[in-house]
């Protein structure tokens, strides 16, 4: 950047044109396949869109937001979805924190566990679901487990009571490392000398972690909470793979509900109505806990 | 140099390929079932192309629905046949009635290729379920092996006997956890009671006392049952934990060599009683189909005929073992007399039912899907028939409304399309549009990045 000022400042008409040029790339890019469709989206959502026929297009105001209040599908999918980013965020940081710190303390085969605890992230989650239906089906390994503790065996993806918290269970698992790993880089980059002289002022381990750990890695414990709960909130493929929104809709998420009304109903403007409305919800809540998380410091 | 090079080769590559006639032909198989028919076909038509695109299950449908979005559908397409009535009453699939109507005859499946007395596709696999019973489990149980059972009552009778669920035995198995499939495995009981879904005059009749036996019976079989996925069905039925089940002939390309040693039969589905009703399934399949763009109509058409000729589909049957020839001259093929446990399946098609061809068939399913949900999971039946009957009016009541709008309304302007892009996309297909942009922007950079760095080099040496 400062070679390109240095050369620009020889001929200063240039330099926007110039910078705009290097940008080019991306801004094309951005363009065609993120700005255009979320445009396209967004009018589509006032629409009645007949994707059968080309450009027919029926604008119908905000007919379809109304029926949204009605639906007792998308009721039900914005309810598990709460349920999920409830009962998945908190555990999947307050776990990720409690590894890193584990790991972070251990002398040997840092690297074996470190990378242990990460695999999961970098397998695709269809993989990852596939897996897991054998691991809950009725002979899989969990009801072995529960056999040998002397718990009852379960259909754990097809009890209604369960479904959800099994796939919530398996979300935790594949994800919890990835944000290990980011609560380990916040962890070394803490200055050592404030836990030496926090030793010598007497502090406890408890202390430490209180008033020298946590303000320390704050910002990245942000930055992990921000995101989880915005790719919490697009729960999609672990419900795909496994139980379709099923039994009887107890694991049908508004991700799942938007692909359902635009690939199997041919709804696209109630699909970009609901996600426009999903939008709306995530946008607000990271504003939200961006400022809470903010205020404290 | 380098792009016009690049854009020399591009253009020369998109001109050979115009040069003869080259059709799309869009499909869901393994290509070595098509590669070779291509081949002959294309040895017997000289100057015809046809190039065979894969489409995967589970994404297969979205990329034909927004590829016609586009403007861009394939000339030839396979469609599953609970799809194709959207598509024929959407207007979208080119009439073939003249083509073929000569082959009425010699092929099944034609209920899912027609609309309106018209006939818009060619009925090229199809497949059905029946009866499969474990023989070891039916001696253990003190039952005749021999004698599956042939009513509702028997197979109640036959999975109570044979469920001992603390052993891990189970009697029939029930599928649940699959909501969008649930259609699929309880219709044939309402089809062999003589119930229906949508009546001669086209009301909704779902909800009938035919229905409402079919639910009741299912509910008391269900007691014995295992309630999982198909495909964890089929896989204790492999184990020899599972009595009986409705399942397909996928199952051979496991069993024989998975589970040498399983002893098991298979059947016609039960009929309500011995006196009344009849032995039903699910019949369904693949249709082929010319959408209204078709290049090449008539040598489509031929193309089409040619792929569903006996010789061509016997093959995927007896390998890939999942549908069967739409073409009934097929049947007389030896195959299906050496194996008589598929040979029953011959039969079953017979009294197979496919469901109704109908513009809002999507919504439908999903009510009797919803339906059979609730009572699998303790709903009371006159409760879950009567939402079916509600959900229904609404889904109806949404598309008249929606229809009279669409033809009241003056067809819109369609969203300004991208004019440059529109000027280029005509005479090129789109991915090399967009690989061409790319590729001069890419080239563009780079020789600015070139005499920047160049200039910045020799400014230092100076």
């Amino acid at each position: 950047m400062r070679a390109a000022g240095h050369s620009g400042s020889s001929q200063p008409a240039r330099k926007p044109l110039f910078a705009l040029l290097l940008l080019l790339p991306w801004i094309l890019t951005f363009l065609v396949f993120w700005l255009y469709p979320l445009a396209f989206s967004f009018l589509l959502s006032f629409c009645d869109y007949d994707v059968f026929h080309e450009g027919a297009f029926r604008w119908t105001g905000l007919d379809n937001f109304t029926r949204l209040f009605g639906d007792s599908r998308f009721h039900q999918a914005f309810g598990n979805t709460l349920f999920f980013v409830l009962g998945t965020t908190p555990v999947t940081t307050v776990l990720a924190l409690a590894l890193a710190l584990l790991i972070e303390r251990m002398r040997a085969f840092q690297t074996l566990f470190r990378s242990a605890f990460f695999l999961p992230s970098i397998i695709s989650i269809v993989v990852i679901a596939t897996i897991f239906k054998s691991f809950y089906a009725p002979d899989g390994v969990l009801n072995e487990i529960c056999a040998f503790v002397g718990i009852a065996p379960h259909a754990w993806l097809i009890e209604t009571a369960w479904a959800m918290p099994a796939i919530m269970a398996m979300d935790i698992w594949s994800s919890v490392g990835y944000y290990m790993v980011l609560f380990l880089a916040a962890l070394k980059s803490v200055p050592a000398q404030l836990y030496e002289a926090a030793e010598v002022d007497g502090a406890g381990e408890w202390a430490q972690f209180r008033h020298i750990t946590l303000p320390q890695i704050r910002g990245m414990a942000l930055f992990i909470i921000v995101i989880n709960t915005i790719r919490s909130w697009q729960v999609f493929p672990e419900i795909f793979t496994l139980t379709r929104g099923g039994p009887l809709g107890t694991t049908d998420t508004l991700v799942h509900r938007v692909y359902e009304a635009a690939f199997r109903y041919h709804e696209m403007g109630y699909a970009s109505a609901m996600a426009w409305v999903l939008f709306a919800v995530i946008m607000g809540l990271s504003l939200i806990q961006m400022r809470i998380l903010r205020e404290k410091s | 140099m380098r792009l016009a090079f690049v854009l020399a080769l591009l253009i020369s590559f998109a001109g050979t390929a115009r040069a003869e006639t080259e059709l799309i032909f869009w499909n869901f198989w393994d290509q070595k079932f098509i590669t070779p028919v291509i081949a002959s076909f294309e040895a017997d038509h000289p100057g015809v192309k046809i190039r065979s695109e894969q489409l995967n299950w589970g994404n297969g449908l979205d990329k034909i629905v927004v590829a016609l979005a586009n403007g861009r559908a394939p000339d030839i397409c396979e469609l599953g046949s609970t799809w194709t009535g959207k598509f024929m009453s959407e207007g979208v699939l080119l009439d073939l009635t003249d083509r073929v109507s000569d082959l009425r005859s010699q092929y099944l499946l034609w209920e899912p290729a027609m609309w309106e007395g018209r006939i818009y596709g060619m009925p090229w696999l199809v497949g059905t379920r029946v009866l499969f019973y474990n023989r070891s489990l039916f001696k253990a149980a003190g039952l005749n092996p021999d004698i599956p059972p042939r009513t509702w009552e028997e197979l109640i009778a036959a999975a109570k006997a044979i469920h001992q669920p603390d052993k891990g035995i189970y009697g029939f198995g029930v599928n649940a956890g699959e909501g969008h499939i649930l259609y699929k495995k309880f219709l044939p009981f309402v089809w062999g009671n003589g119930g229906s879904i949508i009546d001669d005059a086209g009301n909704f009749c779902f909800d009938s006392p035919a229905t409402r036996e079919a639910l009741e019976f299912y509910r008391r079989l269900m007691v014995f049952g295992l309630k999982e996925k198909q495909d964890i069905l089929d896989d204790a039925f492999k184990k020899g934990r599972l009595g009986l089940e409705i399942s397909g002939s996928w199952n051979f390309a496991k069993y024989p060599k998975e589970a040498p040693d399983l002893d098991f039969g298979t059947a016609l589905t039960p009929a309500p009683a011995a006196d009344r009703g009849s032995s039903s399934s699910f019949l369904g399949g693949e249709i082929l189909v010319l959408f209204k763009t078709c290049k090449d109509p008539q040598m489509a058409t031929e193309f089409v005929r040619y792929l569903t000729r006996a010789e061509y589909t016997l093959p995927i049957t007896k390998e890939a073992l999942v549908s069967f020839p739409a073409n009934k001259a097929a049947f007389q093929d030896d195959f299906f007399q050496k194996n008589p446990k598929l040979g029953v399946f011959v039969k079953q098609m017979e009294t197979g039912v496919h469901p109704p061809v109908h513009p809002l068939w999507i919504e439908l399913e999903s009510i009797i899907n919803d339906a059979v949900e609730k009572v699998l999971y303790g709903g009371s039946i006159d409760e879950v028939l009567g939402s079916a009957a509600t959900a229904y009016e609404r889904v109806r009541l949404q598309f008249e409304e929606r229809r009279q709008a669409a033809a009241s309304a003056v067809q819109p302007a369609s969203l300004p399309a991208s004019a440059p892009g529109a000027i280029l996309a005509g005479s090129l297909p789109g991915w090399m549009v967009v690989l061409l942009v790319l590729i001069a922007v890419g080239t563009l950079v780079n020789a600015i990045l070139l005499i920047f760095i160049y200039g910045e080099v020799k400014k230092n040496a100076a």
